[in-house]
């Protein structure tokens, strides 16, 4: 991973949120409804993230029908590693979010 | 709408643009969506002003660095005016039009980092004959506004450049690249260029003869303001006028280059 400055508190939050399931591949409403960050804030994060190589992607493979495949993340062995130092553990979801979140999944 | 706004992420992010357009597809919820769409939208104007600050495509640190310096320009001599007749601070209209200027300057700033993206060969061209299109306007504006004699004898000429310089850098860019696009990109560089030049030379003169040739319809004005300081008023009006260039030259520059753009691509292509 290369040498990165502390990260702001947005990017913590997903290092929280993706830290918390490490083997898991996570997709980005999930985790702008864990991390309450909109999708505005959320792609630059996971883009820069990507950039560093804290972040690796793939595309999902398992389709629902007709839909087009989403992209997955999950955090690199030595993003890990990085979000073991920075991350930020996530409060709790409020309770308007949880169907949506289940909608989406 | 996010289609279109992601046609403006930079190379190399393709598989982003598709991973919010696909997930888009699986947002459920009207209110959902539009507000997905809506942070997407937004998410890719940072990556773009991201990129765009952080990565220059090359060929264009002249171009942004004669912008940029020329945003300073226009920011550092309107604070001078504050700072050189503090009456205008308490002058009604003073601070909206200083939000309007700080507004133009931004909108400045962000066409010249987004026109300044791409690398294609026309745009590239476009950059060029723009930044010469926008000095020469700039030029010109210095000559028109010259206090000298000699200068003034040629004002007709400057004059014809202000108007028809942007056309002809839009239309020896269309002819050359083939593409409006590029024409309408040289156009709005000499614009940019060009209004910046104007604004600064207008100030600059102005603070030199402290808003002078007062004439009558100028004293009248004051007199009904009841403003304390004639100078003062004087600057304020040309400040306004100022505005009204940086707003105007872009406008007129786009409009004839891009006309003549078009043209000199159509007749290029046939």
């Amino acid at each position: 991973v290369p040498r990165i400055r502390r990260p702001s508190s947005q990017t913590a939050r997903v290092l929280g949120a993706l830290a918390a399931q490490p083997s898991e591949w996570r997709y980005g409403y999930e985790l702008a409804l864990e991390t309450r960050l909109q999708s505005g804030s959320l792609y630059p994060i996971l883009v820069r993230l990507s950039e560093r190589e804290i972040l690796e992607s793939r595309w999902e493979a398992e389709l629902p029908s007709g839909r087009p495949p989403r992209h997955l993340y999950r955090l690199t062995t030595g993003g890990l590693e990085f979000a073991r130092e920075h991350a930020s553990p996530l409060g709790p979801v409020p309770m308007r979010r949880r169907p949506e979140l289940r909608s989406a999944s | 709408l996010l289609a279109f706004a992601a046609r403006g992420l930079p190379a190399g992010h393709d598989n982003w643009r598709r991973a919010m357009y696909n997930e888009l597809t699986h947002v459920r919820g009207s209110a959902s969506r539009w507000r997905f769409s809506l942070g997407c939208v937004a998410a890719i104007t940072r990556i773009q002003t991201r990129s765009a600050v952080c990565t220059p495509p090359p060929g264009t640190r002249i171009v942004r660095a004669v912008v940029l310096g020329g945003i300073a320009t226009a920011a550092a001599l309107t604070a001078f005016g504050l700072e050189r007749y503090p009456e205008l601070r308490s002058a009604s209209g003073t601070w909206p039009a200083i939000a309007a200027c700080v507004a133009l300057l931004v909108a400045y700033a962000v066409m010249a980092l987004v026109l300044s993206g791409s690398v294609r060969p026309g745009a590239m061209l476009a950059r060029r004959h723009g930044l010469i299109g926008g000095l020469a306007v700039g030029g010109a504006w210095f000559v028109i506004l010259s206090p000298t004699h000699v200068l003034k004898a040629w004002v007709a000429l400057p004059l014809v450049v202000v108007l028809l310089g942007p056309a002809c850098t839009a239309a020896l860019v269309g002819r050359a690249a083939r593409e409006p696009r590029a024409a309408t990109h040289a156009a709005l560089w000499s614009g940019i260029i060009g209004g910046l030049v104007a604004f600064a030379i207008w100030m600059t003169a102005t603070y030199v003869r402290a808003g002078r040739p007062y004439d009558a319809g100028l004293i009248r004005d004051f007199h009904r303001s009841g403003a304390p300081s004639l100078p003062a008023y004087a600057v304020g009006e040309n400040f306004g006028s100022g505005l009204v260039l940086l707003m105007l030259v872009p406008i007129v520059a786009l409009a004839l280059g891009s006309l003549a753009g078009r043209a000199a691509a159509a007749a290029s292509r046939t």
